[in-house]
C-alpha cells in the first residue's frame, strides 16, 4: 500500500517528502516533480525529508511553497533533511534538542 | 437545491439545537469533584448520557467562569447540576441561575450543607433522575448544516498531518461553510510564519487587523515563553520545524474566507469559518500555559461546537465530555495500530488510492451518522478528559466590528 516514492508538495520545493522508508538509491518523485526521480544518498525514514538540490548553508528550505526553516550546513542532493542540518527561524529551543534522539538536553532527570 | 437534513436536534428553550441531550454535573472546585463524578459513573453505567466538569481551584478566574457558563448553556446539554463544596471562590448557584435563564433545567447545592459524600451522591443521583425524565419530553427538530458548528483541532501530528488528515478536515471546513454552517478553528501557536497567508483570508480589514494582533501577540508569547509548539514526537514524525508543522496545521481550516477571531468562550455571531485566539492577553508564567488537546478541544467547545476533528498523525484516544469527537489519520500505520480509538482514515488520500471528493463525501456521512446519535470511538471507550487551566483574555477588548 505504502509505495517507495518522494512527494513533492509544491514545485517550488528544494525538499520531497518519503513516503515509505526508502533506501539509498534512485527513488522516483510524486507530486509536484518535475524531475521525476532523484538520487538518495542517505536511507530517508518514512515522513522524513530530502534534498532535490544541492542545498547551501544559510539557504532557506522550502515545502509547501514556503520556507519551513534555515540549512544550518551545506546539504547534498538526496540528503537527509531534518534536525542536523536545518534549523526554524523562529524557535530557538529546538536548535538546542540532541539532533539525533530529539532529546531536551536543558532539563535533567535528577533529583538532589 | 433542498437543504440536507443532517439529524433531528434536540430544540433547548433558548433556540439552540444540540445534537446530544446530556446532563452536565459541575464541580465549582476539585473538592466536589468525586461527589460529581461518583453521580455520574451511576447513570453511565445505565447507559445514561451524564458527565461532569468543573473548575479545579478554589480560586475564580473569568475565564473559566465564562466557559462554565457556555458549558451549562451549551446546545448538546439539557440539564445542569452544580455540586460546589462550600467554601471556593466559584458560586453554584450562579452557574445553575443561568443555565435556568436559559430554559435548561438546573439545580445546585453544596456537599458541606448536604451532609458530606454519602448523601451528596444520594441526594445528586435524585435530581438528575428527575432531570433526565424532564429531558426525555425535550422537542426534536430537523438540524442542517446551517445550524452546525464544528471545530478542528490537531493533536500528535505528523507528516501525514498536512497531507492528508489535515487536508480533509479543510475539505470538510470548506464544505459546511458553504452550506451555510459554523467552523472554528484554533491553534495560531501552529501558524508560525503565516501571517501574511492568514490575513490575506480575512473577509474584512477589520479580521485582518485582528488576525494579525493575535498573531502578533501569539509569537510575542512563544518567544517570552522560549518554547514553540512543536515536541520530539512530532520530529520523529518527520516534522523539523514549528514552521513545516504550521503549514501542515493551517491546512485543517479550508480554503473560504475567515469571518472572525474569537475569544475564548465567545460564540461566532456570523456563519462560515473562525480563528480562535487562545493565548492570554498577558503575559503569564510558563506553568500557567499549559497546553493539552483535550483542554484546547474545550475551548472550541466553549464556542459553541457540536462535534470537534481530532486530527492525529501519530495516533489519539481522548475524548470530550460536552461535544463528541471524530478523531481522523492520515498515517495508514497508526490506523492499523490505533483502529479502535481512530475514527476516520484519511490514508487512502496519501497512498493516491483516494480523491478528495470521495473522501469528504465519506467523512461527512460520517458526521451525519454521529449526529444521529451514533457514538464516536472516544465515547464508546469512555474518553472524558479535560482539565480547564486559568487564562486571562479581556473580551471587552473587542473591536466594535465584532458585534457586527
Amino acid at each position: 500500500m505504502l509505495k517507495k516514492v518522494c512527494y513533492v508538495v509544491n514545485e517550488a520545493d528544494n525538499v520531497a517528502t518519503a513516503m515509505a522508508d526508502i533506501d539509498v538509491g534512485e527513488v522516483s518523485l510524486t507530486g509536484a516533480s518535475s524531475a521525476g526521480s532523484v538520487k538518495t544518498v542517505r536511507d530517508i525514514p518514512f515522513g522524513h525529508k530530502t534534498a532535490l538540490y544541492d542545498i547551501k548553508a544559510g539557504d532557506r528550505i522550502i515545502k509547501y511553497g514556503m520556507p519551513i526553516g534555515i540549512a544550518t550546513e551545506d546539504i547534498g542532493k538526496g540528503e537527509h533533511v531534518h534536525m542536523h542540518n536545518m534549523k526554524s527561524a523562529y524557535d530557538q529551543r529546538s536548535a538546542k534538542l540532541d539532533p539525533y534522539t530529539i532529546h531536551a538536553k536543558d532539563i535533567e532527570y535528577q533529583i538532589y | 437545491m433542498e437543504k440536507e437534513i443532517i439529524c433531528q436536534g434536540y430544540v433547548r428553550k433558548d433556540g439552540k439545537k444540540g445534537i446530544r441531550n446530556k446532563v452536565l454535573v459541575v464541580f465549582t472546585v476539585e473538592c466536589s469533584k468525586h461527589v460529581c463524578r461518583k453521580i455520574a459513573e451511576y447513570f453511565q453505567g445505565l447507559g445514561e448520557d451524564v458527565e461532569t466538569i468543573g473548575s479545579h481551584s478554589c480560586l475564580h478566574n473569568q475565564v473559566n467562569i465564562r466557559r462554565l457558563l457556555r458549558y451549562c448553556t451549551h446546545p448538546n446539554v439539557g440539564g445542569v447540576l452544580v455540586i460546589g463544596h462550600g467554601c471556593e471562590y466559584t458560586y453554584p448557584e450562579e452557574l445553575a441561575g443561568r443555565a435556568r435563564e436559559s430554559g435548561r433545567p438546573a439545580r445546585w447545592f453544596y456537599q458541606q450543607e448536604a451532609g458530606g459524600t454519602e448523601k451528596s451522591i444520594v441526594k445528586g443521583i435524585g435530581i438528575v433522575q428527575e432531570m433526565l425524565e424532564e429531558l426525555k419530553e425535550v422537542p426534536r427538530e430537523p438540524m442542517y448544516f446551517s445550524d452546525l458548528v464544528i471545530g478542528g483541532e490537531c493533536g500528535g501530528s505528523d507528516f501525514t498531518s498536512g497531507l492528508a488528515g489535515n487536508a480533509l478536515v479543510g475539505s470538510v471546513f470548506d464544505y459546511v461553510s458553504d452550506h451555510g454552517g459554523t467552523a472554528v478553528f484554533e491553534e495560531l501557536s501552529e501558524g508560525v510564519g503565516l501571517k501574511e497567508y492568514l490575513m490575506g483570508r480575512a473577509s474584512d480589514c477589520k479580521v485582518r487587523e485582528d488576525i494579525a494582533n493575535a498573531y502578533d501577540k501569539t509569537i510575542d508569547f512563544c518567544e517570552a515563553y522560549g518554547q514553540f509548539s512543536i515536541a520530539p514526537g512530532n520530529m520523529d514524525g518527520g516534522l523539523t520545524t514549528i514552521e513545516e508543522k504550521s503549514m501542515g496545521a493551517a491546512v485543517k481550516s479550508g480554503a473560504r474566507p475567515i469571518q472572525g477571531v474569537l475569544k475564548i468562550a465567545q460564540e461566532p455571531v456570523r456563519k462560515g469559518v473562525h480563528l480562535l485566539d487562545v493565548i492570554p492577553d498577558e503575559k503569564l508564567e510558563p506553568a500557567h500555559f499549559i497546553a493539552a488537546d483535550p483542554s484546547d478541544m474545550l475551548d472550541l467547545i466553549a464556542c459553541g461546537c457540536h462535534l470537534v476533528f481530532l486530527v492525529t498523525g501519530r495516533g489519539h484516544v481522548v475524548g470530550t465530555p460536552v461535544a463528541p469527537v471524530i478523531k481522523v489519520t492520515g498515517n495508514p500505520r497508526t490506523y492499523e495500530r490505533m483502529s479502535g480509538d481512530i475514527d476516520f482514515s484519511a490514508a487512502p488520500l496519501l497512498t493516491g488510492e483516494e480523491k478528495m471528493e470521495g473522501m469528504t463525501e465519506k467523512i461527512l456521512c460520517l458526521v451525519k451518522r454521529i449526529c444521529r446519535g451514533e457514538l464516536t470511538k472516544a465515547e464508546r471507550m469512555g474518553h472524558r478528559e479535560g482539565i480547564l487551566y486559568f487564562n486571562y483574555q479581556d473580551p471587552t477588548q473587542v473591536p466594535g466590528c465584532w458585534s457586527y
